[in-house]
């Protein structure tokens, strides 16, 4: 599955990430926390080939992808979400679905002049399927910039879901939600999004990460700190210290 | 049947709604060319060396100018995309200063009937008798360039309906999130700007044809210019967002003596204001999502 082996990245004089370690257990869901600053996003982008690594490597199946372009992860079966959240803003809900499908079929240039609706009929039921499953489906034709918060990090979701993806980063999905909107997804990661899937969760919100994640690991400025099951992860002096300053 | 005058009016805004067309195609894919008069005079004097020199059927020059030009908007695509942004607006403008100062130099005239006719520098190049030739009335000409349009605008159609079209809109509205679905950003903009060019290109076949006099300070900054002012007056929600562009300031600043010598100041400012109010144009996309919707609402009913 997903694997990185010592892996660092400077932006000039500032090190981001000292060498990280981290193996992803196929079909678990996993969390990443640490406090601001801490690498955590730097990390998902190398992991997702918007930046490739200053030295190590990032494995998916083997294969070394280190210096894979973004659009290349995703073909390989990566898929994201953005903590400041990214949709195509001026188009449908359903078209923002259907966008991830066209990008993943390697779209040859006959496939590429037909019809984004009529072409590929799996297609569309593939993103009705996504938007189903993220509670979206009634919204599908309005226009996705006049989605409340919840429901862009929703569309997100179900961007990053249509392609039925090897591996789905989720970064900070609750970002900006209220406590009842905050549960509510991660309700819906664990019931309806996890199972069966490998996931990387990035959170600050404890609630959240420790509902649904079976592993954690834990940054802190730049450095893996600690890595287990959440619980006794989350009881560890470092980890303490590192969330909640030295007593 | 309308007069000169007015068939010459309604003909320029149909060779002039073709770059506009080529603008517009690179503004939807988040890309600003100032450049597209270089692919336009290209064409312009690729087609008119066609017919007038090689005594080419128009058609066929059409196609060859065309295809120049999308050849060069590629070769430029391909070395400019990867910087894109503000790098690619000024690159497409020394592209085409470059292909400007360049037909300047230009010298290849070739002996018909006892005349040297042909492109002569700054001189230009006159006697593009292919109309004459063929006994083509000016309201011939005008079907021909309106019939180019409407297959232009039947392909831009299809496109926009098309996974291609919607690629180059995801580009034109977050670059990174179009790469994050797995497309290659400069493959797909390198591909709208080979497709922009021939358009371009049509037009400036066509346009040399018509006036049947060309030269090299017809294809200045201020054609490129006003294509990317067409689309962002007309709007970027649909491909006939452009042409209304073109018929403001074609078919009414231009034409009505009123506004004769304060056309461009009246042109200048109702840019500046539809940027201000009005950022992508008249027909932008909540603006034909709303009209679509009603559309099959009324139909419906």
């Amino acid at each position: 599955m997903l694997e990185l082996q010592a892996v660092s990245k400077a932006f000039g004089e500032l090190q981001v990430l000292h060498g990280i370690d981290l193996h992803l257990r196929p079909g678990t869901v996993s969390g990443l926390i640490g406090p601001n600053g801490s690498g955590k996003t730097t990390l998902v982008n190398i992991v997702t080939g918007v930046y490739a690594p200053d030295s190590g490597r990032v494995l998916l199946d083997g294969k070394d992808v280190s210096r894979a372009s973004a659009d290349q992860i995703t073909q390989l079966g990566v898929s994201r979400t953005f903590q400041n959240i990214r949709i195509f803003n001026r188009m449908s809900v359903l078209e923002n679905v259907i966008a991830a499908l066209i990008g993943h079929d390697k779209p040859g240039l006959f496939t590429l002049l037909g019809s984004v609706r009529e072409v590929d009929g799996a297609g569309v039921a593939a993103a009705r399927r996504a938007l189903e499953t993220v509670g979206l489906l009634d919204q599908s034709n309005l226009p996705a910039g006049e989605l409340p918060l919840p429901l862009r990090r929703r569309l997100e979701i179900a961007r990053a879901l249509a392609c039925d993806p090897k591996v789905l980063v989720l970064d900070e999905p609750s970002g900006g939600m209220t406590p009842a909107e905050t549960a509510r997804v991660s309700e819906l990661i664990r019931s309806r999004i996890a199972p069966g899937r490998t996931c990387v969760v990035i959170e600050h919100k404890m609630d959240l990460i420790s509902h649904v994640c079976e592993h954690l690991c834990v940054l802190n400025h730049g450095e893996k700190i600690a890595e287990g099951d959440p619980r006794s992860v989350m009881s560890q002096p470092e980890v303490i210290e590192a969330y909640l300053g030295r007593p | 049947m309308p007069n000169d005058y007015l068939l010459t009016v309604i003909s320029n805004i149909g060779m002039i709604s073709l770059i506009a067309l080529s603008a517009y195609l690179l503004l939807i894919s988040g890309e600003i060319s100032f450049g597209q008069q270089a692919y336009f005079g290209i064409s312009a004097y690729a087609g008119a060396i066609a017919t007038t020199l090689w005594g080419w059927p128009l058609w066929m020059a059409l196609l060859f100018g065309s295809s120049l030009a999308a050849l060069a908007a590629g070769l430029v695509g391909l070395l400019t995309l990867r910087v894109s942004g503000l790098y690619f607006s000024i690159a497409t403008l020394a592209f085409a200063e470059m292909v400007r100062l360049s037909l300047f130099k230009l010298t290849y005239q070739v002996e018909i009937d006892g005349e040297l006719i042909g492109p002569n520098g700054a001189e230009g190049f006159g006697e593009i008798r292919w109309i004459f030739d063929n006994d083509v009335s000016v309201f011939q000409y005008t079907l021909l360039i309106y019939g180019v349009l409407f297959l232009v605008l039947l392909f831009l159609v299809l496109i926009e309906r098309s996974r291609l079209g919607m690629i180059f809109r995801m580009l034109g509205q977050d670059p990174l999130l179009t790469r994050i679905q797995g497309l290659n950003p400069v493959r797909y903009k390198v591909t709208a700007a080979i497709i922009a060019g021939f358009i371009a290109g049509l037009g400036g076949a066509l346009y040399a044809h018509s006036f049947t006099y060309i030269e090299p300070q017809i294809f200045n900054i201020m054609l490129g210019v006003h294509a990317l002012a067409y689309g962002l007056i007309g709007g970027l929600g649909t491909v006939f967002g452009p042409l209304i562009g073109v018929a403001i300031d074609i078919g009414f600043l231009e034409s009505v003596r009123a506004f004769q010598g304060y056309r461009m100041i009246v042109f200048g400012g109702l840019v500046a204001l539809m940027l201000i109010f009005m950022p992508r144009g008249i027909l932008d996309e909540k603006r034909v999502y709303w009209l679509k919707t009603n559309a099959r609402r009324w139909f419906r009913a």
